[in-house]
């Protein structure tokens, strides 16, 4: 907490660790419960980075070594990515420049280009984690319909995404 | 496709044959790790942005005028970092929190000099942004025709632009405005007169809700309240003197005559500097006031008031009849309006304490009880951080400590005991494990007191039976409001297809103490649960973990810790032994041992090493349930006894080595007092 460079590359990589998660587990829950221990274990260990090195690598390093534990608690059955897609993963987004801060931001300029009742229930859905249904009868719609403006404005925002730096 | 097959990677609704499809997709197309990856950020980033616009809107109605005045997004999401932050690392910060603001300046000079300096900060720094934006926007030299990504770069950087550019605006304002506050004449001074609006104290810090924000002054007569029985807040008073509330607390300020601080409700830490011996601070409660000249202690708050004093001296005085007692360092005394002994007691663990003993041929009881009181002591020592401070309710084992703490003999009025029962008994039901043993420790502890709470327990394993007759980690359910009268229990609901024997093994001892205490279970769960018992036991005998989904071939294997539970189960829910027991019994006696879970596959718990002390709660609860001494040859409880008493640390806990990120330490004494207690009762 009092540690102002912790601070920094906690806000800097933040998202980046937490995609990584999501993208590991496939499931929003256990990568929310992952991005604590992830971030305890990198906060304990903080006094033995190196400032040299990239920090986003070595906090990925750690993220990794937390996937791996987590798979050992749960590998009763259930399916997960093998090992050498999820080191193609820990790499992919090591390679990944930017500051999330500043990518956050843009994400959220990019979200008020969506039409207002794309921005709400996009909020809903992934803000909230309201389920598809339930936006489709709160908006007196049906689910298909829900499914297509969500798919729509996800594509929209990656496109915003891409084309600012 | 693959962008189909990534989104329902995301949102968990793969089939087994769609996950094969999208690793290899995966392990073939570098690309598509890269579009998995992006898809993946943009969803936390979401989940992100949307969390930060709730707090920092919810922030703004509490900050009021000052939040709306600052109207800066950056600083909110800054903020919620900063909350997600401490969020993240005091849950699991094991030490006790220290403050990191300093003591509220209380003097105006001090206070308008750091207003200013904060604004002229943030001022410092929307330049900076705004030259970032400013060079962003800056033509190509040479001129040339722009890119479409140019063109959008440039379009976002003009939006930031006009919105910073709106900001240093107010800022602006604001620093003028603190500038000439500053430039005033210091109002002069009044002297203070009890009851003025001296300010005596200020919030330092609040986790969950409550009835002031950081930073409010607290004026004498003021009060402040933790609303949820996670809520945290700290106060400092200029002497730095700390004042902690936990959750559902609430005190009133005063000045008059000496300090003084009315504890309402709930519980309080506090940590006094030496008071002047003229002007102490008094605490005072509904039932009692409690001088104190300097000191740490922790006041729990009910019908009842519970103090504990951790250094120095207090002395306590009933309101009711004026009785007076000293409470030194280590001790406690409890103050209740309806009179009886007004009498400090010791905080430490009797040694031979009130419980029951068993003697065993072999094992020497006073070791054993020495033991069992050193492994008490050390949990009372775990840092018991703040609720506000943990979030986390998955790994939490207060109901396994109490239940830990009552059989090591600790006396229930212990303040300890008191708090740490209290939040349990208000905080929501959601857990399997935690429900079941919420409902041992009542069903122990006293159930004739508690039946409603448990009736609660009752309909929470009832509602999460899965259909095949297991139990799994269990979620929340409506828990409807039980009236005084005999309380019999309807199953309203299933929970999923299936589970884990060891989820199950401990659905069915809460159920036990349930019924127990007088609450009626549906017969068809009861039979359900027998029936899955009873139709999965291996060949061999034993019972496995059977969890889901069944796919390493250890799921299906018989291993001690199962087989113990599987037989505690079969015979509380058929009453008798049958064919079943005795198979098993069998299978125990054949591979039995005290220095490992029998059977247990160490490579499947690489991680974090096999369960072992888990294992001996489940043999202590099979031997005790079937009222038999021996698997075979071997005396259970003098070598478990023996072996435990040999393997204690010298901190007086037992812990499993290399265990990784999971806190076992305190599960893992827990579960050695348990078999040192011989904690199940038998059948009767």
């Amino acid at each position: 907490m009092e540690n102002p460079r912790f601070l920094k590359h906690f806000l800097e990589n933040q998202v980046t660790v937490k995609g990584y998660l999501l993208a590991a587990t496939g499931k929003v829950q256990d990568a929310e419960d992952l991005v604590q221990a992830v971030w305890t274990a990198v906060w304990s260990r903080f006094d033995q980075y190196d400032e040299a090195r990239p920090f986003r690598a070595w906090a990925l390093g750690v993220a990794r070594m937390e996937v791996l534990k987590w798979r050992q608690r749960l590998a009763r059955g259930r399916e997960v990515l093998s090992d050498d897609v999820l080191d193609a993963l820990t790499r992919v987004a090591a390679e990944t420049g930017g500051e999330d801060d500043t990518w956050k931001r843009r994400l959220q300029a990019c979200l008020e280009r969506l039409a207002e009742k794309a921005r709400h229930i996009v909020g809903l859905r992934y803000g909230k984690a309201v389920p598809i249904e339930e936006i489709a009868r709160s908006e007196g719609k049906n689910a298909g319909a829900i499914k297509m403006i969500l798919a729509r404005s996800r594509r929209a925002l990656r496109d915003c995404l891409e084309a600012s730096p | 496709m693959s962008d189909d097959l990534l989104r329902r990677y995301l949102e968990g609704t793969l089939s087994a044959e769609e996950m094969k499809a999208l690793q290899e997709l995966l392990r073939r197309d570098p690309q598509a790790v890269r579009a998995l990856f992006q898809e993946a950020k943009i969803d936390a980033a979401l989940g992100e942005v949307f969390k930060t616009e709730d707090l920092g809107r919810k922030w703004a109605r509490r900050a009021g005028s000052r939040a709306r005045a600052w109207g800066l997004r950056a600083g909110l999401v800054a903020a919620a970092a900063l909350v997600a932050l401490a969020v993240l690392l005091f849950r699991s910060d094991p030490r006790p929190i220290e403050t990191v603001l300093p003591a509220a300046p209380v003097d105006r000079k001090a206070r308008v000099e750091a207003e200013r300096k904060e604004v002229e900060t943030r001022l410092a720094e929307i330049e900076v942004q705004k030259r970032i934006l400013l060079e962003a926007r800056r033509p190509a030299e040479p001129p040339r025709q722009r890119t479409a990504e140019e063109e959008s770069r440039r379009a976002l950087a003009g939006m930031e632009l006009a919105r910073v550019e709106v900001e240093r605006k107010k800022i602006e304002e604001e620093l003028s405005r603190v500038r000439a506050d500053e430039a005033a004449p210091e109002p002069a001074p009044r002297p203070p007169r009890p009851g003025t609006v001296a300010a005596v104290a200020v919030v330092d810090r609040v986790h969950g809700e409550a009835s002031a924000p950081p930073g409010k002054h607290l004026l004498s007569g003021e009060g402040l309240e933790t609303r949820g029985p996670a809520s945290w807040a700290v106060v400092r008073f200029p002497d730095a003197t700390r004042l902690e509330l936990w959750g559902d607390t609430g005190v009133r300020l005063s000045d008059e005559k000496g300090k003084r601080l009315s504890v309402e409700k709930g519980t309080v830490v506090l940590d006094v500097v030496k008071q002047p011996a003229e002007r102490p601070l008094v605490l005072s409660t509904p039932q009692a006031d409690v001088t104190v000249l300097g000191t740490q202690l922790r006041m729990v708050v009910s019908d009842q008031t519970l103090l504990e004093t951790v250094k120095g001296r207090t002395r306590m005085t009933r309101t009711s009849d004026a009785k007076s007692v000293e409470v030194a360092a280590g001790h406690f005394a409890v103050a209740s309006s309806g009179g009886g002994d007004l009498v400090a007691r010791s905080l430490r663990v009797p040694k031979r304490g009130n419980y029951r003993k068993f003697p065993h041929p072999g094992v020497d009881a006073q070791k054993v009880d020495e033991a069992v009181s050193r492994a008490a002591e050390w949990l009372l020592d775990q840092p018991n951080a703040p609720p506000g401070a943990r979030k986390d309710t998955a790994w939490r084992y207060d109901e396994l400590s109490l239940l830990a703490l009552l059989h090591a003999g600790l006396d229930p009025r212990h303040p300890h005991f008191q708090g740490l029962l209290r939040q349990v008994l208000e905080a929501p039901l959601e857990r399997v494990y935690r429900v079941s043993l919420q409902a041992m420790l009542l069903g122990d502890l006293d159930p004739a007191a508690h039946r409603r709470r448990l009736a609660e327990c009752g309909q929470f394993l009832v509602d999460n039976h899965c259909q095949n007759g297991q139990w799994n980690y269990g979620e929340a359910v409506d828990i409807p409001d039980f009236g005084e009268a005999r309380i019999t229990v309807r199953r309203r609901r299933t929970g999923p297809a299936s589970g884990d024997n060891s989820n199950t093994q401990y659905a069915v001892l809460g159920l036990r103490a349930c019924m127990e205490a007088g609450v009626g279970v549906p017969s068809e769960t009861l039979a359900s649960a027998l029936k899955w018992w009873e139709s999965t036991q291996n060949s061999d005998g034993g019972w496995a973990y059977h969890g889901t989904p069944d796919g390493a071939p250890q799921n299906r294997a018989s291993v001690g810790s199962m087989t113990a539970g599987g037989i505690a189960s079969v015979l509380i829910l058929r009453r008798a032994e049958n064919a079943s027991v005795g198979r098993a019994w069998k299978w125990l006696a054949d591979n039995f041992s005290i220095q490992q879970n029998p059977r247990i596959d160490p490579a499947w718990w690489s991680d974090i090493g096999p369960p072992y002390f888990i294992y001996l709660y489940a043999l202590q609860r099979a031997g005790a349930l079937t009222g038999r001494d021996r698997f075979g040859a071997r005396d259970w409880y003098r070598e478990g006894a023996l072996h435990l008493l040999a393997l204690q640390n010298k901190d007086g806990s037992w812990r499993q080595k290399d265990f990784g990120q999971i806190p076992l330490p305190v599960a893992d004494t827990c579960f050695a007092i348990l078999f040192l207690r011989r904690a199940t009762s038998p059948l009767p």
